[in-house]
C-alpha cells in the first residue's frame, strides 16, 4: 500500500481513473441521442407529442398568382423576369394531419425559420468561356466602410402574419409572441465563404401547444417572403440565363423548462 | 501530500467521475427537429423532347467515307406541360471537348448528363452531323421551335422534324453490324440545356427500332409502342448460300415482316399508321405473289398459334422508307422481324438476315411478365 501510494504510481492510477470516467460519459452520451431519436419516432409512445409542420403555400409575380411545380423535396416557379417581385406565402401549423387522422402540438416549441436566397446568372468573357456567377441575395442595405455609398442593395423583405417585417444585423433572431406580430423582426447573418459574402436570414417565433383548457387552438403561422429578381447589371448576360434558389429551413426546439400543456 | 491526503483525493476523483457519469447519463427527453424545402426560380421551364433515342442511320459508302440520313423530331412539350418561350437549338455529334472525365457532358450550368457507353464515345469522334433539310438553311445553324407566349396565355405544342446528314470520316469499314454514336442537342433559348442520346450507324439495308414513345398514351390499358422501321436508298446485298453468294438487286419494295405473339392479343393503330404515312401505303386485301410485282402497302392478319394470339404485319417499303407503327401491347408480348428482296433477275424472294436492331433468333422485343 505504502508503495502504491509512492508518488508515480499514483499519478498514473489518477490518470487511469480520469480516462475511463470521460470514456463512461462518451459512452451515455451515444446512448442518450439514441434515446432522443427514439422519443421522437414512436407515435404511440405516452410522451407528450411535438408537431411543427411546415406547408407550402402560394407563389405570386408581381401580385398575380403563379403555379407550383412541386418536385422531389423542392418546388420549382418559371416565367420570372429580372426586376419581377417574387413572392411566396407558406404556414408553420401546431397540427398535421386532416379529419380523424389530425394530431395536434402538446409542446411549447421555439422555431427557427432560415433562409438563404441565391442568384445565378451565366455571364461569357471575351474568349467566350461561360461561367456561372452566384450572387446571395440581402435584405438589408449594406453600406462600404470605405466611403458610405450602397455597397449591397435588399432584395429580400419578410411577411409575419400580415405585416411587413423589419431584418436586422444578426445571427440569432429574437422568439417573439405570435399575438403580438407589430414585434417580431428578423435578423441577418454573413458569413465569408470563398471570399464571398452569403446570407443567412432568421425569423424566430414560439409555437404554443394546440391544446389548452379551453379546448383546441389549431394555429396556422403564416410567413413568406419577398424576393425582388436582381436586374441585368452587363450586356453580357443573357435575359433567360438566370436561376434563383430558395433554402427554407424549419427548426423546431422544444422549450424544457416547461411541462406539455404549459406555454411559459 | 500525505498517504491519506492522497487516499482521500482518489476518493474523491472516482465520486466526481461517478457524479459525472450519472448526470450524462440521465436522459432529458426535448424534442428537436428540423424541416428542410427548396424552391427554384427561372425565367422559363423548359419543356423539350425528341424521338432520337436509339434510332439508325443506314449508312452507305461514298468514296472512303460513309454516309446516312436520319430524321430528329423535336417537341416543345412532354406530356401535358407545354414550353411558354421559343425554343432555339443546334444538333452535332460529340466532340472530344464536350466530356469530362471520359464520361459524362455538362452544361453552363454544371448538370451532369452522364454518357455510360464509353464504346459509343469513342466512336462519335468519328462522325459529323449535318442538316440536310428544305427548313434550315446551313449547317449547324439554331433551328426554332415554338413561340414565345404572354402571360397568362396557354401555349401551343410545337414540334419539327430535321433530316440529319450522318457522315463517318473515319473508323476504317462499317459493316451491318450496328455502330453506336452519341449526338448532342444543345438548347441555346431561353437558356442553355444539352440533351445527349445515342443513335446506331449501320450499312444494313433494314433497321428496325422499337421504342416506348417519347409521350406514350395507352388504350383500354394496353401500353403504347413504338417501332420504327427505315429501309436503305438502294437494295444490293450478296445473299449466301449453300456457301454460294448471289447479288441480289431489287428494285422493288422490301418485304418486311413483324410477327407479334401475345396471351391477350397486340393491336395495331392502322389508322394513325395511314395518318402518318399520308395513305402513301394501302392497305392489302393480300399477300402479293412474286410474279405480281410487290406494290408499296401493308398487309396484317390476326391468328392464334399454339394457344397464342398473333398479329402478322407485313410491310412492303420502298427505298429510303422512316416509317413509324404504333402498336398496343399487352403485359407479355414478343416480336420476330424478317426481311425479304424481290431479285430483278429472277423474281425470286431471298431473305435478308441483316437487319439492323434485332437480337438473336430475328427478335426485336420479348416481355414476359
Amino acid at each position: 500500500m505504502a508503495a502504491f501510494l509512492k508518488g508515480k504510481k499514483f499519478i498514473l492510477c489518477a490518470i487511469a481513473v480520469i480516462m475511463a470516467a470521460i470514456a463512461a460519459i462518451v459512452a451515455v452520451s451515444f446512448t442518450y441521442a439514441a434515446y432522443r431519436r427514439d422519443v421522437l419516432s414512436q407515435d404511440g409512445a405516452t410522451v407528450a407529442g411535438a408537431i411543427a409542420e411546415y406547408e407550402r403555400g402560394e407563389a405570386f409575380r408581381n401580385n398575380v398568382k403563379i403555379d407550383i411545380v412541386e418536385e422531389n423535396g423542392s418546388f420549382s416557379v418559371s416565367e420570372l423576369s429580372p426586376g419581377d417581385l417574387f413572392t411566396y406565402n407558406f404556414s408553420v401549423n401546431n397540427f398535421k394531419g386532416e379529419g380523424e387522422e389530425v394530431r395536434y402540438n402538446e409542446v411549447l416549441l421555439k422555431i427557427t425559420c432560415s433562409f438563404t436566397f441565391t442568384y445565378s446568372y451565366l455571364k461569357e468573357d471575351e474568349n467566350g468561356n461561360v461561367t456561372v456567377i452566384q450572387q446571395s441575395l440581402s435584405a438589408i442595405q449594406i453600406l462600404s466602410q470605405e466611403d458610405g455609398t450602397v455597397e449591397v442593395a435588399p432584395n429580400v423583405s419578410f411577411i409575419f402574419g400580415d405585416s411587413n417585417i423589419v431584418t436586422e444585423e444578426g445571427d440569432v433572431p429574437g422568439y417573439y409572441n405570435p399575438e403580438n406580430p407589430s414585434e417580431v423582426k428578423a435578423v441577418q447573418q454573413t458569413d465569408t465563404i470563398g471570399g464571398i459574402d452569403q446570407y443567412t436570414q432568421k425569423i424566430g417565433f414560439f409555437l404554443y401547444p394546440a391544446q389548452t383548457d379551453s379546448g383546441v387552438n389549431a394555429l396556422s403561422q403564416q410567413l413568406g417572403f419577398n424576393v425582388l429578381v436582381p436586374s441585368q447589371s452587363a450586356a453580357s448576360e443573357e435575359y433567360g440565363e438566370f436561376r434563383l434558389n430558395v433554402s427554407i429551413k424549419v427548426y423546431a426546439e422544444q422549450v424544457t423548462n416547461t411541462n406539455p400543456g404549459e406555454t411559459s | 501530500m500525505t498517504k491519506k491526503q492522497k487516499v482521500i483525493s482518489l476518493i474523491l476523483l472516482l465520486i466526481a467521475a461517478l457524479l459525472a457519469t450519472i448526470v450524462a447519463g440521465t436522459s432529458v427527453s426535448r424534442y428537436v427537429f428540423e424541416q428542410n424545402d427548396n424552391m427554384s426560380g427561372s425565367f422559363t421551364t423548359l419543356f423539350f423532347s425528341h424521338n432520337g433515342e436509339g434510332s439508325t442511320a443506314i449508312m452507305e459508302e461514298d468514296g472512303g467515307s460513309y454516309v446516312g440520313y436520319t430524321p430528329l423530331t423535336a417537341y416543345n412539350y412532354i406530356g401535358d406541360n407545354i414550353s411558354a418561350r421559343k425554343i432555339e437549338y443546334n444538333i452535332r455529334a460529340l466532340k472530344p471537348a464536350d466530356v469530362k472525365d471520359g464520361d459524362h457532358i455538362e452544361d453552363a450550368w454544371g448538370t451532369v448528363t452522364p454518357l455510360e457507353d464509353s464504346t459509343a464515345i469513342a466512336n462519335s469522334y468519328n462522325y459529323t452531323v449535318s442538316y440536310d433539310s428544305t427548313v434550315s438553311t446551313g449547317e449547324n445553324e439554331n433551328l426554332p421551335l415554338g413561340s414565345d407566349v404572354g402571360s397568362g396565355v396557354q401555349p401551343e405544342r410545337a414540334s419539327r422534324t430535321d433530316l440529319l446528314k450522318i457522315t463517318r470520316t473515319e473508323g476504317g469499314n462499317l459493316s451491318t453490324t450496328p455502330e453506336a454514336f452519341y449526338i448532342v442537342i444543345e438548347v441555346v433559348k431561353p437558356y442553355s440545356a444539352v440533351y445527349v442520346f445515342k443513335i446506331n450507324a449501320s450499312t444494313s439495308l433494314v433497321s428496325v427500332g422499337a421504342t416506348s414513345p417519347v409521350n406514350p398514351g395507352q388504350h383500354f390499358g394496353y401500353d403504347q409502342m413504338e417501332v420504327r422501321v427505315q429501309t436503305s436508298r438502294s437494295y444490293q446485298y450478296d445473299h449466301v448460300q449453300n456457301n454460294a453468294t448471289k447479288t441480289i438487286t431489287s428494285s422493288s419494295p422490301a418485304k418486311i415482316t413483324l410477327s407479334w405473339t401475345s396471351d391477350e392479343g397486340v393491336i395495331f393503330d392502322s389508322g394513325r399508321f395511314a395518318q402518318l404515312t399520308e395513305n402513301n401505303l394501302k392497305e392489302l386485301t393480300s399477300l402479293p405473289g412474286n410474279n405480281d410485282g410487290w406494290p408499296n402497302g401493308w398487309h396484317a392478319v390476326t391468328g392464334t398459334e399454339a394457344g397464342k394470339s398473333t398479329l402478322t404485319l407485313t410491310l412492303f417499303l420502298p427505298r429510303s422508307s422512316d416509317v413509324t407503327l404504333y402498336f398496343y401491347v399487352p403485359s407479355s408480348y414478343d416480336c420476330k422481324v424478317t426481311a425479304q428482296f424481290l431479285n430483278d433477275a429472277d423474281n425470286t424472294a431471298y431473305d435478308y438476315n441483316e437487319i439492323a436492331g434485332l437480337l438473336s433468333d430475328n427478335t426485336l422485343v420479348s416481355i414476359q411478365k
